[in-house]
């Protein structure tokens, strides 16, 4: 058996030799659970070769020898009608480029729906592999008085079956065991049938040899469902939860966050006190330790996202959840789970991009993956309080509403609405080529999620945006601060130009109106002078791309040059310094409407860009969504202004 | 209990049974065979759960599992109803 | 045990369930496992339906032998069964659909030295007369009730015991939580006497013997609040101490 010595993703280095084990099984048979009862905290998560699907794999120790463990996506078949499918049938047959053929198989199913699950059993039986079949939730099966006799079924099938309650960890001992047994495992004496018909046929008999009874339906699943599914109630259950998970995001990680920032803030600053030389303890503080806190800002949220959709898909809620807003995600081409991934998205786009993995359609993920950054992501409030507090007067009112509410509303709804919009399109565009997929998603029942699933899944989310999301947010805050803060002006310099070199203020804000961002700034005005941008503005937009906040520090940066103690006054007073509006305020409502725009439309963020690519695993799709971006926020805002002054603003 | 006249699942009401006498899947072999594969072969029971607040998606309950279609998909299995 | 249906516009056709399993030590033989009482006869096989009889006569198959709840195939010379496999259960299927087309080697007496030269009687064939070899049933009880069938009942706290065997009647006596429940009953009846029957389809009956006399707690039962006794605790017979609760 070849193997690799370096897999296509390093997810991990192949060591000649390992035996691999792969784990097929439908979703919601909890392989997963099994995966990580075997794997623990060694597991890593990756993508497959040139596509968008995960990739998990992980080791398993039996005694002396190590065993390599792949959890292949979760399906119902093993004839593909897609291109993901395509990939875990691939891997059976050794035929995905630098993934391995497996040396065993273990087929996972649920005690529960062992009726359908055979059906997979029997395609997995026909890979010729040395399998093992595990059975699962048959503490479930006792519950509703059902039976299942695992001798008889292991005669009848011909290879080793073995229970196993992972969430109670029994029968793990007993798999590691039989894993290393894997060369002997017995195999069927002929393959099972593949005609439908002879192939149910094949089913109901190995049942009835097995002593199979399902038992009772799952009344507690029932009579939840008659509230959860219900028209109204059901509804209404939904929104609260929708929206408990999004204050939760906001309430609990938001504090969170601000001791991230906080604590990297007295980094910068104990930098700052200690090392003398400005622009080394300016690097140092301002752009590393700056760019590394902008890092683990994210972190709080991200695992406090996929903790709760861990909980929420573990639990069974997500399915009903999709299920009540599938109707809505079909008018843009996506599907129901598709919801779950754009409401993270208002929070973060980070989260919200990487749980577009729940998907089964790679279009869908695509098509959800452009759209999730248009959703008002917490980042940009910061700009529109600031800019909508110099347009609007808090006291203004249209009817009994704050105006200014009204706008942040307005501004939030032409995020979602683009959202669809621009999902809708790109299905459109990616289904072109016709291979519409079915839609179907089974309704588990209602079970109390695995603890340590859940936790690993968070775990996992949050180890793998480290992983990968690092770099390029870091190089983007180092590039941006060199931009704002060279050329370095010497003290004699900033004396002749009749500047305070006490005052840090002044000095930063003298570094930045000369620096080479500046001088981009002032180089890119003939693309952004139609929206109304000074260079000024322009510098800011530019600073923003690290992170969307920033555009209020930078601006503030600026500003408070002018006025220290009203930032946005100062703001306000701002005049053009030259070009045709010579003298004329800057922050008119003209282009105050289009900065908004192009804040609601711009691509800006680093991170998303970079999270994008690892869940892409190309650049191609990252720069796609830039520039599309770009190019409709240009648009926006050019008649977002026209608008605005045409209505006399 | 089966009679010449068949009806696609779609067109049952939230708690009706019936029987599924085959699939129809015009144009695309691919949705046939899944629907095969997920237990909606010939001959067996298929209970028509609930549908969602907007008509869409249906639950239908066959093979001790709950599984939901769109009605583009419940529109390829014809069935008889069982009385 | 039902038999899946195949449901076409036109016509409504039993599909027989069937599965193979391997014959531990006779590798050219595989056994079709098949819903008891299909066949009405357990025999060699002598005329078959169309496709089963083809294979016989091409020489894929050099037998057929029909059991309880399962017909046993033999292979003929060079061939293997991933070879034929598909094509013999292809032919099962359509065969089994005419059950009245199965007829069996006319019947005649083994000797006993011909039973016992062929090895397969010690552990699944079946003699041609239907007297059932008490022996045999003995042994296929005590195994059953070691295991799967014993083990549903102790995890319901109780106990199954074989007190004898006779003339195809076996007699067991319950123990425990069983005693007295009519769920026991109704559950060893189902799983003992099909999976017995299947393996001796001779077997008469299953019957019930008497408890061996007054024990203490018994009292409890006769009120009919045999909830009293909790899972897991035994009821001991007269002279002995009962066993705390929990076993």
């Amino acid at each position: 058996m070849a193997a690799s010595c370096h897999d296509a993703d390093s997810v991990g280095t192949v060591l000649v030799g390992t035996p691999r084990v792969a784990l097929v099984g439908s979703p919601n048979a909890g392989k997963t659970s099994v995966f990580n009862g075997l794997t623990g905290l060694h597991a890593k998560t990756g993508n497959y070769p040139g596509v968008t699907v995960s990739r998990f794999v992980g080791t398993c120790r039996v005694g002396e020898q190590k065993y390599l463990l792949e959890d292949l996506p979760g399906t119902y078949s093993l004839q593909p009608i897609s291109p993901d499918e395509q990939i875990t049938v691939d891997v059976l047959d050794g035929t995905l480029d630098g993934v391995p053929r497996p040396e065993a198989l273990l087929v996972v199913v649920d005690a529960t729906t062992l009726r359908r699950s055979l059906v997979l059993v029997a395609q997995a039986l026909a890979k010729a592999l040395p399998t093992c079949v595990i059975v699962t939730f048959t503490d479930e099966l006792a519950r509703r008085q059902g039976r299942l006799d695992l001798d008889r079924l292991e005669q009848a099938l011909g290879v080793p079956v073995l229970r196993v309650v992972a969430h109670r960890g029994e029968g793990l001992p007993q798999l590691r065991e039989r894993i290393s047994h894997w060369a002997t495992w017995s195999v069927p004496p002929i393959a099972p049938p593949t005609e439908p018909v002879e192939l149910e046929a094949w089913a109901e008999s190995i049942l009835a040899f097995a002593d199979y009874q399902v038992g009772e339906q799952n009344r507690v699943t029932q009579r939840i469902d008659a509230v959860l599914l219900h028209p109204l109630w059901g509804t209404l259950v939904f929104f609260t939860v929708m929206m408990l998970f999004f204050q939760t995001v906001f309430t609990v990680a938001a504090p969170l966050q601000g001791y991230v920032g906080t604590f990297f803030g007295w980094l910068a600053s104990l930098v700052h006190q200690h090392i003398g030389i400005p622009w080394l303890s300016g690097l140092l503080g301002d752009a590393i330790i700056g760019g590394v806190g902008g890092v683990i800002v994210f972190v709080p949220q991200i695992m406090l996202l996929f903790l709760l959709i861990a909980l929420l898909e573990g639990v069974g809620y997500m399915s009903r959840a999709a299920f009540l807003m599938d109707r809505v995600m079909a008018r843009a081409g996506l599907e129901g789970r598709a919801f779950v991934a754009l409401l993270s998205s208002v929070a973060c786009a980070i989260p919200g991009i990487m749980a577009t993995r729940t998907l089964p359609s790679a279009k869908d993920r695509i098509a959800t993956m452009m759209a999730a950054p248009l959703m008002t992501c917490s980042a940009r409030l910061p700009v529109y309080v600031l800019l909508i507090g110099i347009l609007v007067n808090p006291s203004d009112r249209i009817g009994p509403f704050g105006t200014q509410g009204v706008i942040m509303f307005g501004l939030y709804l032409l995020g979602a609405v683009s959202a669809m919009l621009v999902a809708w399109a790109f299905k459109k565009i990616g289904d072109r080529h016709g291979l519409l997929m079915p839609f179907y998603m089974e309704m588990p029942p209602y079970r109390i999620p695995s603890l340590r699933s859940v936790l690993l899944a968070m775990w996992d989310s949050a180890r793998s945006f480290l992983r990968k999301c690092s770099t390029i947010i870091v190089t983007t805050t180092v590039v941006l601060w060199l931009l704002l803060n060279l050329p370095l002006q010497p003290t004699s310099h900033l004396a002749a130009a009749g500047v305070d070199t006490r005052n840090d203020t002044a000095v930063s804000a003298y570094t930045v109106e000369h620096s080479f961002a500046a001088d981009l700034g002032r180089a890119v005005s003939p693309v952004f002078n139609p929206l109304g941008f000074d260079w000024r503005i322009n510098v800011g937009v530019l600073s923003a791309q690290a992170a969307r906040e920033t555009f209020v520090a930078t601006l503030g940066q600026v500003a408070s040059a002018q006025n220290r103690e009203h930032p946005a006054d100062a703001l306000r007073a701002m005049t053009y310094t030259d070009g045709p509006r010579l003298g004329q305020k800057i922050f008119a409502p003209g282009t105050i409407a289009a900065l908004l725009v192009f804040f609601v439309f711009a691509l800006q963020c680093m991170a998303t860009v970079g999270v994008m690519r690892r869940e892409t695993g190309t650049w191609k799709w990252p720069a796609i969504a830039f520039s599309y971006m770009f190019v409709l926020a240009w648009v926006m805002a050019f008649l977002a202004r026209a608008i605005t002054l045409g209505l006399g603003g | 209990m089966t009679s010449g006249e068949t009806r696609s699942l779609a067109e049952l009401g939230a708690g009706r049974r019936a029987r599924i006498v085959e699939i129809v899947a015009s144009g695309s072999e691919a949705t046939a065979r899944r629907l095969g594969e997920l237990g909606f072969t010939p001959g067996t029971m298929v209970e028509v759960v609930r549908r969602a607040p907007l008509r869409d998606p249906v639950v239908y309950r066959l093979k001790d599992y709950e599984i939901c279609l769109r009605r583009a998909q419940a529109a390829c299995i014809r069935t008889a109803e069982v009385v | 045990m039902t038999v899946s249906e195949r449901v076409t516009t036109s016509t409504i056709r039993p599909v027989v369930p069937l599965h193979a399993q391997s014959c531990p030590g006779h590798p050219d033989e595989l056994r079709w496992i098949t819903p008891p009482g299909l066949l009405p006869f357990v025999a060699r096989l002598a005329t078959a339906p169309e496709p089963l009889a083809a294979l016989i006569d091409d020489g894929t198959l050099a037998e057929v032998r029909v059991q309880a709840g399962a017909v046993v195939t033999r292979l003929g010379a060079g061939r293997s069964w991933s070879g034929e496999g598909a094509r013999v259960r292809t032919a099962l299927h359509a065969a089994l659909e005419d059950p009245a087309g199965w007829r069996p080697v006319p019947a005649g007496p083994q000797t006993r030295d011909e039973r016992i030269r062929d090895e397969r009687v010690r552990d699944e064939e079946v003699p041609d007369e239907q007297i059932p070899d008490d022996v045999l049933l003995r042994s296929a009880a005590q195994a059953l009730l070691d295991g799967a069938a014993g083990e549903f009942a102790r995890s319901h706290g109780g106990e199954i015991e074989l007190v004898e065997v006779h003339d195809g009647v076996v007699e067991v006596r319950l123990r425990g939580a069983c005693d007295g429940c009519p769920a026991a009953r109704v559950t060893m009846r189902v799983r003992l006497e099909q999976q017995l029957r299947e393996q001796v389809p001779g077997l008469k009956e299953i019957r019930e013997v008497g408890r061996p006399g007054p024990r203490p707690g018994l009292a409890r039962l006769r009120t009919g609040v045999h909830w009293l006794v909790s899972p897991g605790e035994r009821l001991a017979p007269v002279g002995e101490e009962p066993n705390g609760p929990g076993n």
